[in-house]
């Protein structure tokens, strides 16, 4: 007889709920977007796509998902994975935040000697970040499709430290990719999950 | 344990088998409900794969015995239907697991 195993019910039920790509889009599309407006001197304006994030993409799960899908509230251990995976994100966001503030302060004062070391590695030491964080909210969100991810962060910026292509272009093919598998997979979950006919039963 | 007595556990124990959670479609139900918080008629049907007539007629069936709760609620003006299990249906469940795997790992012979 196969077992019934709880815990990978809960899992399938979990990734289910995220497999329509919608993560991936934003995630891509974040990026693609710093990467542009990095190319326009605009990258002040990273921060207004991050801002609104969560709420369009609340939206966005509210009209797409859960209609195709069905609606779905998840039991405390996994909430609290989740917010686990909130926490990492902000403090990562914190952390990128001060060295580039050390960066625009001490290139302001004429000090170069600490921005030598992240001028010179820039390229590995983002790469390596970039895909340290994106495996730790693989890790926690159970979401193994962002390893790919991470393993392509870190190939482009590591291969970005010997090219000498400009910054942005990294980001942008990045992003590129990660909106391009998000399509692909939303494309697939809205054939797989077509809207249900009519109304559900004792609705 | 001689084999009369042993043929006596395992009627005894087949017996005490909760036949409303046992059923497999019912059992899905539970099993799913036992491990989110609560789910709507969609999410439940797209996770068992069952039809909406076995689902709807499971689930009055377990609502019937108390196992489930049913709640009506609006969201966003549109009528919303949320299921979740109650504490007796958690315990039915539980209390379910343990017997089937006390049948299986004691009883029934490999």
């Amino acid at each position: 007889m196969d077992k019934i195993n709880l815990r990978d019910l809960e899992r399938k039920a979990y990734l289910s709920y995220h497999q329509d790509g919608v993560l991936d889009i934003f995630i891509g599309f974040n990026i693609l977007l710093f990467g542009l407006w990095l190319l326009a001197d605009m990258a002040y304006l990273a921060g207004a796509f991050v801002a609104i994030f969560t709420p369009i993409y609340a939206q966005v799960k509210k009209q797409i998902t859960v209609p195709r899908l069905g609606y779905v509230q998840f039991a405390p251990p996994r909430t609290a994975k989740l917010r686990k995976t909130t926490l990492l994100l902000v403090i990562a966001g914190v952390l990128a935040f001060v060295p580039g503030l050390l960066l625009f302060v001490t290139t302001d004062m004429g000090v170069l000697a600490p921005i030598h070391f992240l001028l010179k590695y820039g390229m590995i030491i983002i790469g390596a970040a970039g895909a340290g964080l994106l495996s730790a909210v693989a890790y926690l969100s159970d979401l193994s499709r962002l390893y790919p991810y991470a393993a392509l962060f870190l190939v482009l910026f590591l291969g970005g430290h010997f090219l000498s292509l400009p910054f942005p272009y990294y980001l942008i093919t990045l992003g590129a990719v990660i909106l391009l598998s998000g399509l692909y997979l939303l494309t697939r979950f809205l054939h797989q999950y077509p809207l249900p006919p009519g109304e559900t039963p004792v609705e | 344990m001689n084999d009369k007595n042993a043929e006596e556990d395992t009627s005894f124990l087949l017996g005490k088998i909760n036949r409303v959670i046992h059923e497999p479609g019912r059992l899905m139900i539970m099993a799913h409900l036992a491990v989110l918080d609560r789910a709507d008629f969609l999410f439940l049907k797209r996770q068992t794969g069952l039809t909406w007539g076995n689902l709807s007629a499971h689930i009055s069936k377990l609502e019937a015995v108390g196992y489930l709760d049913v709640e009506k609620e609006f969201v966003d003006k549109k009528p919303h239907t949320t299921l979740h299990l109650t504490d007796k249906g958690r315990t039915a469940f539980q209390t379910y697991r343990q017997r089937m795997k006390h049948v299986f790992e004691d009883v029934v012979p490999e």
